[in-house]
């Protein structure tokens, strides 16, 4: 036997423990709805790191704070040292990172620097090569450190100066690579202006990756240009040693200084990316300067490149907001609805305390007060989870969301507690809640209407630095998805009556009773209505904006990359292309030859554009949306332009040749241009004075995308072979795919794609156990009616008929308006905001809707009502009609 | 001094989509404190209407509602809650619904003292009181699975008289019950009736139960239609004996309800004819509407 307690907490907690299964699937809900918006704004914070490294990783040294500017050096020291002379600038330099303060000055590496004098002509010795060569000396203090002495020494300290004495050779140091493009080894001698210098040493970069390379690449290698049939030109640039720099303060003073600060990107967080940003763009913003009159000015892609990074986390937090806010809609309502079943089973214990004068304070308090129970450890447990596994910092606004989940637990328990009635009643007849409802629903309409035209005011993200759930976003949906809802099931009923009132004259005994159930004593309530509705929208929007997305970035590779395969190469000869043609899988190939600087003259005037000259057939063949020209128009040549040019009519003059523009189409529809251009076929390319002009850009379709590597390759070998060595380091080649694979290397495009389907996922189960919910939930009155109905002799078709009435209409509507509101949301988001921004490419994406998604997704939740209601029959015809019409009585 | 309980033109209309069912018309009904008094009629009579009225659960639609000076009808939720809370208390038919079932008899009466607010160190001490005054003390940490069905309205009296109400309304508290277990029942509520002078209200079917009490209240269709008052009287041979009058109710307009088995054995209906005498009113049949028709 058990002691009785009769303290009020005591009494409490015996009422909060019986019954424990509903508070435990509460519970879980409610972890799992805090985890959900812990975890979100640090999912997304971490996703904006990957993204921002990633995007950082791809520009390399670009990112690093790169500075220009003049050497300053001190005139009039007697016998100055290298020390004295230049370690004034260094240490400014290295003091030009050292006070970037935290968090860029965390990212900040050791500054490097080097200056060059200006480029002069180095004339070769005799016996070596032709070949002019356009050097430039280099000092730096440590360039010791990242090479190594191939043959000879390292040039050693020069006692001559560029303002007297001028005998003694200067010792220089040469890369390797530059030695073998000048043909020349160490101890050989040049001539540079009224210098001599002689090559001491040949060194090679003992890391030829290291990031010094990218910024001093003229130390590193040469570039070579070698039209044909004229002397090539090799332009470098060579070490001298640090202490021969006294003797050549003018040659410097003429000279350039160059300096880096690196920025190491693996460390940094998108927390603090609009912070570095700042800094980044203030240490930018004005010169630096350096000793003895020297400056720097410093310039760097690495603001704008976080600037852009932000931009697209923004968006996909937005677009995340929209599907995840859906979801914690649904999961909302899937706890009211459990929170329902809890007080439901005290209801009994709740009016007969109400009866004993517990006032309604008292009640809603105790209620209250058992919904924190069940919410505080789950809410806890679920933050707990969420920090644990994405421990990203975030600021407290972050809080603010599983904050209002985890209270609004005890709220809608003590909401649901009251008020109570001793007897229960017809829905339909409930006359005091219709204003309040009325007022309610006005005001849920106004809002709804009020979030999308903001929304559309002001666009999918709120400011760039913001990340997180933005709110707006968030209650867009879910607001629409209720205000939809409501109207829904104001409207319901409509068609109900007159089946009603239809089925009232007929002899359809469950017709009648179905339908007069549905119209007067509905068994869903309003809760699980919205969760039906906004988990069938949240599946088929997550669907529908999933696949657009995909689409969306597929078009914009493919448009980027202009055809399947593009190759851009010096030359394409004729030859080339007809072998490229004839190449097993290839379905068209296209070379475009583009003459800039062309001029249209019409009636208006004159327009400079870039004239592109290509087998239309084969382009038309691969973009049908371009025209085929091959073919004369009265006399004239036909050609397309770009619309984006300013013609009166449509006869004009290209050149000395009469032309007919009988196309207008979008700028960036003809790949390897932009903008003002006119395109005309090949065979015209004599009339217009343009013959035996090279094509630059080769333009593939293949017949098997599977193909496309193999293609590319015997393209680009193809190319290869009929270019000459200086002309094969100028092919490339790029394929769709190759393009997408890029844009799906992003960690937001793959963070959303991954999402989507996610959250679609959820808002399927989350749908399905609201469904199981509502239907466990009318449990006892359904068993009285099957009671009733075997009492008075209904057999098991026509009880099963009577059930199916119960949930079919409601479950019918929500799945069309639903279904319907999936569809419509993406429209209202892509016309409401740009998603270019986030896919690429410049065509705003449209919605795309993939019908086998949304039909699965509908099928799903019917099979869920099918099985929900079977089991509820079942249970129902369990229970013998003596009990359930005795369980009845009140 | 005012009545206890006094109901005056009590009206209670229940609607319902065009469809109205008086379930009270027009009832009028006095009661002095400290009474104990049985209220019986038919299913559908509106017996249990009147008692959620009485017991602030309902609202009546028209006339007045008096119940130890607190006004039915004007109350504020603030005074509905104070009113069931200390002036009320209620037994009902059903045992399982007077009790919750997951706590003890103990436990029960507690949480009613909680809800008022008593102290927690006079809970034990009070509930132990009236456990003890209901003859089941030794059922304190009983939940109700573990007691008989009338040990279990013993109980629901006990909670009802937690917070010492000055009137208690039982609903068929021994509906449910067999003859020996509704003795017990009936004799809780009269040592409650008579040692607390709590004034008690019975609606019951049970003989048993309105044979042993002094005043019984017919309701017929909403209205009061008899009274029986009973008296015993000790002859002069000492034996006593229990004599029962019946009285009509005449209300305000002069209606009046004559008994089903006067109307029966009597053949009256339609219309009946009066005769004033000078001390009494004469009711004769007639064959009127036969002989016209």
């Amino acid at each position: 036997m058990t002691r009785s307690r009769v303290g009020t907490p005591g009494l409490l907690l015996r009422h909060t423990s019986t019954g424990i299964t509903g508070s435990l699937l509460v519970a879980l809900l409610v972890a799992i709805a805090v985890f959900a918006t812990t975890v979100a704004p640090r999912a997304l914070v971490t996703l904006g790191t990957d993204e921002l490294q990633h995007r950082l990783g791809e520009l390399s040294s670009l990112r690093d704070i790169t500075g220009l500017g003049r050497i300053g050096l001190v005139g009039g020291l007697a016998d100055p040292t290298a020390e004295e002379l230049l370690g004034p600038t260094d240490h400014a330099i290295q003091q030009s990172a050292s006070l970037l303060r935290p968090p860029l000055g965390e990212l900040a590496g050791t500054p490097r620097w080097v200056a060059r004098t200006a480029q002069q002509d180095a004339v070769l010795p005799e016996g070596a090569p032709a070949a002019r060569v356009r050097l430039k000396l280099a000092v730096d203090l440590a360039w010791g450190d990242g090479i190594r002495i191939v043959s000879g020494d390292a040039p050693s300290a020069w006692a001559g100066s560029d303002d007297g004495t001028v005998d003694a050779p200067l010792d220089i140091a040469i890369s390797q690579a530059t030695g073998e493009a000048m043909g020349v080894t160490e101890g050989a001698l040049l001539r540079y202006g009224a210098l001599t210098l002689r090559v001491a040493g040949v060194y090679a970069p003992t890391d030829p990756q290291d990031a010094y390379w990218a910024h001093a690449p003229d130390l590193a290698e040469p570039s070579v240009s070698a039209p044909d049939g004229v002397v090539p030109t090799v332009t470098t640039s060579a070490y001298i040693s640090p202490d021969s720099a006294p003797g050549l303060l003018n040659t410097f003073a003429a000279g350039a200084l160059s300096a880096w600060i690196p920025i190491d990107a693996s460390t940094i967080t998108y927390g603090d990316a609009a912070e570095i940003a700042t800094q980044t763009r203030t240490r930018t913003a004005t010169n630096f300067t350096l000793p003895a009159a020297g400056e720097l000015r410093f310039s760097s892609r690495f603001a704008d490149a976080i600037d852009q990074t932000a931009a697209r986390v923004v968006a996909a937090s937005a677009l995340l907001a929209l599907a995840l806010s859906g979801l914690l809609g649904v999961l909302l309502a899937v706890v009211t609805l459990g929170i329902g079943a809890i007080v439901e089973r005290r209801r009994a214990a709740l009016v007969l305390i109400g009866a004993r004068g517990a006032s309604g304070l008292q009640l809603r308090g105790a209620m209250a007060l058992e919904g924190l129970i069940v919410a505080l450890p789950a809410a806890i447990l679920g933050a707990a989870a969420a920090v644990v596994l994405v421990p990203e910092p975030v600021d407290a606004s972050a809080w603010v969301l599983p904050v209002l989940v985890a209270a609004s637990v005890p709220l809608v328990f003590a909401v649901r507690a009251g008020p109570h009635d001793v007897r229960a009643r017809r829905r339909d007849l409930r006359s005091r809640g219709g204003r309040v409802r009325v007022i309610a629903e006005a005001l849920l309409v106004g809002a709804a209407a009020l979030a999308l035209f903001l929304l559309s005011r002001r666009g999918l993200a709120a400011s760039a630095s913001a990340v997180g759930i933005d709110p707006l976003l968030a209650l867009t949906p879910v607001l629409l998805a209720a205000a939809v809802c409501a109207l829904a099931l104001r409207l319901y009923p409509l068609p109900l009556r007159l089946v009603l009132d239809r089925v009232r004259g007929g002899d359809s005994a469950v017709g009648l009773v179905g339908a007069a159930r549905a119209v007067r004593a509905p068994v869903h309530g309003p809760t699980a209505s919205f969760a039906l509705v906004l988990g069938v929208t949240v599946v088929v929007f997550s669907s529908v904006l999933g696949t657009t997305l995909s689409v969306g970035v597929t078009r914009a590779a493919t448009a980027e990359a202009g055809a399947d395969i593009k190759v851009r190469a010096v030359e394409i000869a004729p030859d080339t292309l007809a072998t490229i043609a004839g190449l097993d899988g290839v379905r068209a190939a296209a070379a475009l030859t583009r003459i800039p600087g062309a001029q249209l003259d019409d009636d208006g005037g004159t327009s400079g554009v870039t004239l592109v000259l290509t087998d239309t057939a084969a382009l038309h063949a691969m973009h049908p949306e371009l025209p085929q020209l091959d073919a004369r128009d009265g006399g004239r040549i036909p050609v397309a332009v770009s619309d984006d040019l300013p013609l009166i009519g449509d006869d004009a003059r290209l050149g000395s040749a009469e032309v007919v523009v009988q196309h207008r189409r979008a700028p960036r529809s003809l790949p390897g241009v932009t903008r003002d251009w006119v395109l005309a076929d090949s065979r015209f390319a004599s009339e217009l004075g343009r013959e035996g002009i090279v094509a630059d850009l080769l333009l593939i379709a293949v017949d098997d995308a599977d193909a496309v590597d193999r293609i590319a390759a015997s393209a680009e070998r193809t190319v290869i072979d009929a270019l000459s060595e200086q002309g094969r380091a100028t092919v490339t080649v790029t394929t769709a795919r190759g393009v997408l694979d890029d844009a799906r290397s992003s960690p937001v495009i793959a963070g959303i794609e991954g999402a989507l389907p996610i959250a679609a996922g959820a808002a399927l189960l989350l749908t399905l156990l609201a469904l199981a919910l509502a239907t466990l939930a009318a449990g006892a009155a359904r068993s009285h009616l099957v009671g009733v109905l075997r009492v008075i002799g209904a057999d098991r078709r026509q009880q099963r008929g009577i059930l199916v009435w119960e949930s079919a209409p409601v479950v019918i509507v929500s799945i069309l308006v639903g279904v319907g509101l999936g569809l419509a949301l993406p429209f209202v988001v892509t016309s409401a905001v740009d998603l270019s921004a986030f896919v690429g490419g410049d065509v705003a994406p449209s919605p795309v809707i993939d019908p086998l998604t949304v039909v699965l997704a509908v099928c799903a939740v019917l099979v869920t009502a099918v099985v929900a209601g079977a089991t509820a029959l079942a249970l129902g015809r369990r229970l013998t009609p003596a009990v359930t019409l005795k369980m009845g009585e009140r | 001094m005012s009545p206890h309980i006094r109901c005056t033109d009590l009206v209670r209309i229940f609607s319902a989509e065009g469809v109205e069912v008086q379930a009270l018309q027009g009832l009028t009904l006095a009661i002095e404190r400290g009474e104990l008094t049985a209220i019986i009629g038919a299913s559908g009579s509106g017996k249990s209407t009147l008692l959620s009225i009485l017991s602030g659960l309902d609202v009546p639609t028209a006339g007045r509602a008096e119940v130890a000076g607190h006004d039915l009808l004007a109350m504020t939720a603030r005074e509905r809650t104070r009113y069931r809370r200390h002036t009320v208390g209620f037994v009902w038919q059903q045992t399982s619904r007077n009790l919750l079932p997951y706590l003890t008899a103990v436990e029960n009466i507690a949480t009613a003292l909680s809800v008022s607010h008593t102290p927690r160190r006079t809970r034990r001490s009070r509930a132990t009181e009236l456990l003890e005054l209901m003859d089941i003390a030794n059922l304190a940490d009983r939940r109700p699975a573990q007691m008989s069905g009338g040990q279990q309205q013993r109980v629901a009296i006990a909670v009802a008289l937690a917070n010492s109400p000055e009137v208690i309304f039982a609903d068929e508290p021994t509906g449910e019950l067999d003859e020996h277990n509704s003795q017990l029942v009936f004799d809780a509520l009269r040592t409650v009736n008579v040692e607390l002078g709590t004034t008690v209200l019975i609606v019951t079917h049970d003989q048993a139960v309105s044979a042993q009490v002094r005043r019984t209240l017919q309701i017929r269709d909403g209205r009061m239609s008899t009274e029986v008052h009973r008296s015993t009287r000790t002859d002069e041979h000492g034996n006593e004996s229990t004599h029962a009058e019946e009285y009509a109710v005449l209300d305000r307009v002069g209606r009046l309800q004559l008994p089903e088995e006067y109307l029966r054995a009597l053949a009256l209906r339609d219309l009946v004819r009066l005769e004033l005498e000078p001390d009494h009113v004469e009711v004769h049949p007639t064959a009127l509407r036969k002989d016209t028709a």
